[in-house]
Order: structure tokens, then C-alpha cells, then sequence
């Protein structure tokens, strides 16, 4: 199997990079929703992240991608009957599933195998996409166009972590934590509020205008489909600085104090745009943070604020049917009134 | 529901046939579209899954069929070919347990996906304008990613057969976008389809993938794309130049040239070839001619039973090629897309779907047996096809058989493999309703010298509603009807962004075709209703036109034309809603909404926000939630 695009050879795009790298760093972010054009590599983006992500720990031929320190209640691999042994852990690439557009209840949260049901008469869970992104990433194309039902339990999984299914006489739980990465086209339908506040970090992406950007998109995807593997490898040392990178960012996130400066900055912004609730004002401090380690320093600054609170807050704003301007001007807006008046203290 | 049973049909008295969009172009010379054709077709055959597929506008029809036949023939013949229709469930695409043959064995048996059956061969997506979401979904990914879902190999390329009439009809954006050829084959006649002879051209003796694009040429091709509205996609830019480089290795090239570079960008945005006369025509010939490259030794060219080669090439351009500066060779490229009259916003409607609004996502409560939403009972059949019975159910319609089974299977000898006898009778679906969305359909009168406040109130009542629309999942489309004609304003639309864009600097004023706007409103509810969506029709007027349907300021006549509509559209039960703008109300609106089994409204001041909140309560108590 050919290796796939590699992250570091994407031409351009690098709001997006970052916000992928960040919320790669810190799953609590809470996913990364990028609306743009078609054909700006949303997909190959994501897909590539997961070559580049650091390998999880989960027993052969568990379908949940259990913890092996911290295996599911129903797991049938990690929780064997007595006197059965379990598997040895091995190390497995950080799932990235997609979530095909029009999936059925079924596919995406599991349920009874009917293969069992019907050879065997046993009552046996069949997991669906949910279990197979956890502790990864589930990547909804079309994430606009996406069902109202399945939107509705989407948030409900998100937010709790856990998936719970009722149906077909089974009542099963199991832990579904992932980042939930969606891609759309504005012009073909919007996002409901509630969705749209759930994904941490928000961008507009549009294809490059400049003709030798263009070009190099051109020439780096023909050297990739004509040899993948030295395509990749010719790739590899900068896929591989990008992992370095993460790693060390997740370690560096644990231990990063929050200066109040920034808390405060980053407050007054939220208060300034009007921002409904704390998530907003949360999500701007970690995706702050995120920025942070990510460049290899050991906390955060105003400027780090400035730089991801449009990312952050542009999706948050009330909606506003009357106001010609676009959110991202609104947040540009305050972001300088605010810096403005945090250079005026210091 | 009057759907597709035809009567009703469309409301066009003069008889004009509903025909595809415009194509932009003049009358396209056809055997040189045939040409093109199958240069496309070979095109595809060389480069199969790098080029993801081919887009193909035709009707079904004899040309059609010529054509398939013809690419079916430069097809290896192990290679695979799998014709689908566009329903396919997506357990057809992706392979999964074969219910009926797994009961029969007594172990699990796996239907093999038409995905991974197509590996390295062409699928044939027939039909392809009504591709479910879902489906479409998957294609996409596999075309992608070259695997399926559950890691089968599945690399082939799409042959989507688009016969999509309606200008809201086409493949879906997601698919359109990745097909790298597009093909219209109604401007050729049967006669030119069946010219030439069916031989199989031979493969390319060069592999195309050693061809070399030069810089500048790949700069050029680029930039004369870069603002074309249907290339904004960075996909069309990479299958130009695969396309071009496979143009250039059938010539047996070791370069690609700018003639290679012209034919390309006619087969990737599907423009027609240029007549005769026009300089550009001679693009593939002269590209034939350049095909003795100076470092190449070959003596002759590949054998000229390709249809290229159907005048004689003029060889006298070939030399002036290799000098040519960037610039030129820009102006060149655009010149052959501006042929003809043929500017590049044509290239929206040339793109075929890439622009489109997406009919991906539109999940038509047409389909009655949804897989999701509130489950209404139980059916002996699975609908749609690909939907898991109910194990409870199936048991409980299994169990009173159950001894009978046991004692008729003992008697045949058969060795008890299960503990449960269930036979594919048993089997009992649950029923899902999904709630039908509503789209309403504002036809507003933009005649006379009100017409600028009152579309202003249309406009700001659409923004309204659309501000809450996406609560409900409700769409909004916008009709004006000044001077001759009625124009659709804003295509149905749930969002907001969209309808900000389209509403900007409305044009008023005029005489009132009436007759127009309500014919269009009409049209606009029957292609709702056929997506399975509720039409709700909101007619903004003084119900006294001035402009008959032929176009003539007859006054008579325009009332007769409304009248007529207006009896048609009550025998087709659309909900409608008339409000009446005119300062005085008189009969004239009354009498049209009664015609129209309309509920009558008038609102002399018809301001934004009680527009809206009267619509809105139209839309809350719409059918279907």
C-alpha cells in the first residue's frame, strides 16, 4: 500500500497545518471544522496528519482500540473470560476514520452483529466508526450536509466521551474519545449553532490564487503519484521533525503555566465579541497554549492570543443576519482594540 | 404525488423542450465532437485511475451506447467493467453479509463489494445525476484513497453517465470535481457515431508518465485557468496536466507541446471542438504532426487509425512552436477556451456540476423508507434495499414456525445446524419517517416604481428566516418578475452566506410579466416536490399583469395565462400563499389566489419582519414533521 501524501509537501495552507498540529497536540481542543473550496486538500491534509502521528499502544485484534492499561467492560479482546489469556499490545497508528456522508445510525455508533445473530444465535456487539476513531480523529467530510439525527449524536458522543447504544435489544457503553475534524462548503449549506460551537477551532481556507503556488500543488502531487514511496521518502525527514515536534508539544502542554496576562487578554476578547458561554474563552486559552508548545516555548504570550483567537472565535459570534462584515473581520476588529489596550498597560 | 408520471410536466405552452442547459457554445461541428469523443475515451484508457474518470452529459441513446462500445473495445480485455446504476445501496458498493446465502449455509457469507470488483478496470455509473449522498460519499473516498473501506484494493476509474436535464440536475460536486474528463455527446448525430472504424487503436508505445511537461507550459496552463470559475478547484489544474501528457504520449512525444496542452483543456472542462474555420481547430491535428520529436528516432508516427487524423495536418505551424515565449503561449490557451464566443464563465456551466449546488445531502423524503429518523413500524420489506432487518421482530415472526420447521427438517434429513430456523420470509424491516423539508418559493413582482422597497422586504425577510432557517433545515428560493421575464434570483438555498451573495443590487422596475412569474414558481414547486421536498409558494403581487406568456403587451391575453397556470397549479395541490402589495387592494389578487387554492394575504405595507414571521408560520405547520 503506497504511503500517503506527506503532511510537510501540502503547498501552503498553513492556518490549517497549524490548526491540525494544535488540536494534535491537545485532543481537548475540541476538533478543528475547515470550510473552503473544494480541492484545497482538506482530505489529503487530514489523512496525511495520521502518517505523522504518534503510534497508540492497543491489543491485536481490538476492535475498540482499548487503553491496555484501562480496557473496555466489553471489550471481548482485552476482557477475555477467566482463564483465557489476552493478547499482547502492539502498537497501532492513531486512527483517522472517515465518516462517509449519509452513514446510517447503524455504521456509526454499532450495533448487533448480525453475522453472530444469525449463525450462531449469539448477541454480540458489532462496533461502528465511533469505536473505531477512538482515541484518533473522525474526519466528516461534508460535515454541513451531515444528517440533523446523526449531527445530534455526534455532540452527544463528543461531548461525553462515551457512546451509548439502546437499540436491538443490546445496551452496550463504550469510551469514544476522539478529535473531530469536519470540512464543508459554506455555500451548500451552513451548520447549525450548536455544531458549530462544539468544534474548538474554525477556519476559512480558499485554493491558492498565485499561479506558482498553483503550479507547485501541480508538480509535488505528479512526483507523488509517480513514485509515492521515494516521493515520502524525499518527505520523510520533515514529516518526521513535525512528529518531533508534537511529541515534545504534548509533553510541554502538561506542565505549561498560563500566564494571567494572557487569561486576561484572552477574557476581555470574549467579553468584547460577545461570545456566548466559556467554551470560547476556554478553547482560546488551551488553543493559545497549543501555539505555544508547538513553537517550543514555555508559555504563552499576547501574541500567541492574537494569532489563534480568529481560529478560535470567529464561529462563536452571535449571528448577526443584518452585519455585511464577516465574522473574521468582527474578531480582527476587536483583536485590535484589545492588543491595543493591553500595549497601552504594559 | 404527480412525480414522474409525466402529465404535468413542465409549463412551457410554446412547446420549447426542456433540453439540456446551455452549453455556451455555438453549433459544435460534430464529427469533430465524435472525435473529441473518442480521444477522450482513449484518453481515459491510457490513463484509468490517475485520471479518476470521466464526466459524461448524454442521454441514453445510441450515441451513447456507441461510445461505451468504443471505450469498452480499447479496454484490455481482462480488465473489469461494471455498469451500476446510480441506487445502488451502499452495501453494494462496499461488499457485506449476504443475509439470504448466510441463513442458507449456516456460516457467514460475504457479498463481494462492485468497489473491489472493479479493481483495476472502469465502473460504469449509470444515471449518475441521482447518486446518493451516501454513495456518492464512498466513491468519492475510494477514488481517493484507491482502497475501500475495509481495505480491499479498489483503483479503477468512474465513468459517470450524467443525464441530468434539469439545470438543478448533475452529478454531485463531490464526484464531479474528481473526474478529470468531461464529455457532451448530444451535439452528435447517430450518423457521425457510427463513422470510423470500431478498431481498437494500439496502446501508446511511450508510457505517459515518462513524458515531459515543460515549465512553461505547465506555468501557462495554470495561469490561463487560475481565474476560470470552474477550475478554481486545484484538481482540474493536476488532470490538465496528466491529461496532457497522455495527449503527448499517444503521439508518441517525448515532450508535451502546446498544441497537446490545447486539446487538454477542451477534454478536461468538456468544451466543444472549434469549427473548421477557427484557428484553434487544427489543435489535435497539428499535435499529430509535431509527433516527430527531433531526439526520437522513430520513423514514422503511430498508425493514423485514430480519428484524429481526419484532415490533412498543416504542417507548416509545427516549426514556430518551439519559440514561442510564455506569453504567447497564455494567449494561445485562452484563445482556445474563449473560442467561440465561449468566455470563461461559460465554464461554470461547461463544468457540469462542479458549480452546482449539490443535490449530495437532499435526503428526499421521497424516499419514504428512510434508514434514520422516527421509527413508524415494522414492513415484511426492506426498504430501502440495503436496510438490516429487525432482529426482534424477525425472531417474533419466526417463533410460532418454529416446530413445523423443526419437524419438516427432520423429516428431509437435514443435520440441525442452528437453533433457530428463520427463513428469509421472517425477516421484518423497521419503517423510518424523516421529516420533509419545506422550501419556500418567493416569487416577487418587481415591476413598476415600488419594486425596489418591495424587494428590498423580500430580501430582508429572506435574511430573516434564513437566520433561523437552519433550525428546521428549511430552504429558501427567490423568483423576480420585471420586464419580460421572470429570473430565479436565489437557486433554493439553506444558507445564508449564499443568499447574501446572489441578493445584492436586485434589479426593478418595468412592465409586469405576472404569467412568467407564476409559470416559474410553478416549474420551481414541481422540481421541489420530485426531490421529495415540500414546496411552499409565497406570491408577492397586485395579481394584475401586463405581459403575456409570448412576450406581447396584451393585457387579455396575460390574464388569460395566469388564470390557466393558476388552474394548474391548484390541480397540482401546491401550497401557495398569496400577498397582496398592492396599495388598494382590489379583486385581482383575491381572484388569483382563489383560482390557485392559495390562502390570500393582503399586506399593503409589506414590510421584512412581518413577511418573515407570517412565512415562518407557514413553514412550522408544514407537512411531513
Amino acid at each position: 500500500m503506497s504511503p500517503p501524501f506527506p503532511f510537510s509537501a501540502i503547498v501552503g495552507q498553513d492556518e490549517m497545518k497549524t490548526a491540525l498540529l494544535m488540536s494534535a497536540a491537545d485532543p481537548t481542543l475540541g476538533g478543528v471544522l475547515v470550510f473552503g473550496d473544494r480541492g484545497t486538500g482538506k482530505s489529503t491534509a487530514v489523512r496525511a496528519l495520521a502518517a505523522l502521528l504518534p503510534e497508540i499502544s492497543a491489543r491485536t485484534g481490538c476492535a475498540f482500540n482499548c487503553d491496555p492499561a484501562r480496557p473496555t467492560d466489553i471489550c471481548p479482546v482485552c476482557r477475555p473470560g477467566a482463564g483465557k489469556r489476552r493478547p499482547r499490545a502492539a502498537k497501532r497508528p492513531t486512527p483517522v476514520v472517515d465518516l462517509p456522508l449519509g452513514a446510517t445510525e447503524d455504521r456509526v455508533c454499532g450495533t448487533l452483529d448480525l453475522e453472530k445473530a444469525l449463525t450462531t444465535g449469539e448477541k454480540a456487539f458489532e462496533p461502528g466508526l465511533l469505536a473505531r476513531a477512538h482515541r484518533g480523529f473522525l474526519y466528516i467530510d461534508e460535515v454541513n450536509l451531515l444528517e440533523d439525527h446523526l449531527v445530534d449524536l455526534l455532540l452527544d458522543v463528543a461531548a461525553s466521551g462515551v457512546n451509548v447504544v439502546e437499540r436491538e435489544g443490546l445496551s452496550v457503553r463504550h469510551p469514544a474519545r476522539f478529535v473531530l475534524v469536519g470540512s464543508g462548503n459554506p455555500e451548500e449549506g451552513e451548520l447549525r449553532p450548536q455544531l458549530l460551537d462544539r468544534f474548538g477551532l474554525s477556519l476559512d481556507i480558499a485554493s491558492p490564487r498565485e499561479v506558482a503556488q498553483r503550479v507547485e500543488v501541480v508538480r509535488r502531487r505528479e512526483a507523488y503519484e509517480r513514485d509515492p514511496q521515494a516521493f515520502a521518502a524525499a518527505w520523510a525527514k520533515e514529516d518526521a521533525r513535525v512528529t518531533a515536534q508534537l511529541r515534545k508539544a504534548a509533553k510541554a502542554l502538561a506542565a505549561m503555566e498560563t500566564p494571567t496576562e494572557v487569561l486576561e487578554m484572552a477574557a476581555t476578547l470574549c467579553l468584547r465579541l460577545g461570545v456566548d458561554g466559556l467554551r470560547g474563552e476556554l478553547t482560546l486559552v488551551r488553543a493559545t497554549r497549543a501555539r505555544a508548545a508547538l513553537a517550543g516555548r514555555s508559555a504563552p504570550t499576547p501574541d500567541d492570543v492574537v494569532s489563534v483567537a480568529p481560529m478560535a472565535l470567529r464561529h462563536r459570534l452571535r449571528r448577526d443576519p443584518l452585519d455585511e462584515a464577516g465574522s473574521t473581520a468582527r474578531v480582527a476588529r476587536a483583536i485590535d482594540e484589545v492588543s491595543f489596550a493591553v500595549a497601552g498597560h504594559a | 404525488m404527480p412525480d414522474g408520471s409525466g402529465p404535468p410536466g413542465r409549463f412551457r405552452p410554446d412547446g420549447e423542450t426542456g433540453g439540456l442547459p446551455p452549453g455556451g457554445a455555438g453549433p459544435a461541428s460534430a464529427p469533430a465532437a465524435w472525435a473529441d469523443a473518442l480521444l477522450a475515451a482513449r484518453v481515459l484508457s491510457v490513463g484509468g485511475p490517475s485520471l479518476a474518470g470521466i464526466h459524461v452529459r448524454a442521454r441514453c441513446g445510441p450515441v451513447l451506447d456507441a461510445w461505451l462500445e468504443r471505450l469498452r473495445r480499447m479496454q484490455p480485455p481482462e480488465a473489469a467493467w461494471r455498469r451500476l446504476a446510480s441506487t445502488v445501496p451502499p452495501a453494494g458498493l462496499t461488499g457485506g453479509l449476504d443475509l439470504t446465502e448466510t441463513l442458507a449455509r449456516g456460516r457467514p457469507v460475504r457479498a463481494r463489494g462492485a468497489l473491489a470488483a472493479c479493481d483495476g478496470g472502469l465502473l460504469v455509473l449509470a444515471m449518475a445525476e441521482r447518486t446518493e449522498a451516501t454513495a456518492s460519499g464512498i466513491l468519492a473516498a475510494t477514488l481517493d484513497t484507491g482502497r475501500t473501506d475495509d481495505d480491499r484494493p479498489a483503483r479503477f476509474a468512474l465513468v459517470a453517465l450524467d443525464e441530468g436535464a434539469e439545470a438543478d440536475e448533475g452529478l454531485p460536486p463531490a464526484l464531479a470535481d474528481r473526474l478529470s474528463l468531461r464529455l457532451t455527446l448530444d451535439a452528435i448525430s447517430l450518423s457521425d457515431a457510427m463513422r470510423g472504424e470500431l478498431e481498437v487503436p494500439p496502446a501508446p508505445r511511450r508510457d505517459w508518465h515518462t513524458v515531459a511537461l515543460p515549465d512553461e507550459l505547465l506555468n501557462a496552463l495554470v495561469a490561463a485557468t487560475a481565474d476560470a470559475p470552474a477550475a478554481r478547484s486545484p484538481r482540474r489544474a493536476l488532470a490538465l496536466s496528466r491529461v496532457t501528457r497522455i495527449l503527448a504520449a499517444l503521439d508518441d512525444a517525448s515532450e508535451a507541446t502546446p498544441l497537446h496542452a490545447a486539446t487538454a483543456l477542451r477534454l478536461v472542462f468538456g468544451l466543444p471542438p472549434e469549427t473548421a474555420s477557427s484557428e484553434p481547430e487544427t489543435a489535435q491535428d497539428t499535435a499529430e504532426a509535431d509527433a516527430d520529436p527531433p531526439p526520437d528516432t522513430q520513423p514514422d508516427a503511430p498508425p493514423p487509425d485514430t480519428p484524429l487524423q481526419d484532415s490533412p495536418p498543416p504542417e507548416t505551424e509545427s516549426g514556430d512552436e518551439r519559440q514561442m515565449s510564455p506569453e504567447d503561449l497564455q494567449d494561445m490557451l485562452v484563445a482556445v477556451m474563449t473560442g467561440h464566443g465561449l468566455d470563461r464563465s461559460a465554464l461554470d456551466a461547461l463544468g457540469g456540476g462542479v458549480t452546482q449546488r449539490g443535490t449530495a445531502g437532499k435526503s428526499g423524503a421521497e424516499r419514504k423508507g428512510a434508514t434514520r429518523g422516527r421509527a413508524i413500524g415494522i414492513g415484511t420489506r426492506p426498504v430501502p434495499a440495503e436496510a438490516r432487518p429487525n432482529v426482534t421482530a424477525t425472531l417474533r415472526a419466526a417463533a410460532p414456525w418454529q416446530r413445523l420447521r423443526r419437524a419438516a427438517r427432520d423429516a428431509a434429513g437435514r443435520p440441525a445446524t442452528t437453533p433457530i430456523l428463520i427463513t428469509p420470509s421472517d425477516f421484518r424491516y423497521l419503517r423510518h419517517r424523516h421529516r420533509t423539508e419545506t422550501t419556500a418559493v418567493f416569487a416577487v413582482d418587481a415591476s413598476g416604481s415600488t419594486a425596489i422597497d418591495r424587494l428590498g422586504e423580500a430580501k430582508g425577510a429572506i435574511e430573516l428566516l434564513l437566520a433561523d432557517c437552519y433550525v428546521r433545515r428549511d430552504q429558501i428560493a427567490l423568483i423576480a418578475f420585471r420586464g419580460r421575464d421572470a429570473e430565479v434570483l436565489l437557486e433554493p438555498t439553506r444558507s445564508l452566506v449564499r443568499a447574501k451573495r446572489n441578493l445584492t443590487g436586485l434589479p426593478g422596475g418595468g412592465p409586469t410579466p405576472l404569467a412568467h412569474g407564476l409559470q416559474r414558481a410553478l416549474d420551481l414547486g414541481l422540481q421541489i416536490r420530485r426531490k421529495g421536498q415540500s414546496p411552499l409558494l409565497v406570491l408577492f403581487t397586485d395579481g394584475r399583469g401586463n405581459i403575456a406568456l409570448d412576450g406581447s403587451a396584451d393585457r387579455a391575453a396575460a390574464r388569460a395565462d395566469v388564470e390557466r397556470l393558476a388552474r394548474q397549479g391548484a390541480a397540482l395541490g401546491l401550497k401557495s400563499l398569496v400577498i397582496d402589495i398592492a396599495r388598494r387592494p382590489r379583486d385581482d389578487a383575491r381572484s388569483l389566489a382563489q383560482t390557485l387554492g392559495a390562502d390570500y394575504r393582503p399586506l399593503p405595507r409589506a414590510d421584512a419582519a412581518s413577511v418573515s414571521r407570517l412565512v415562518s408560520g407557514y413553514l412550522k405547520e408544514a407537512p411531513g414533521s
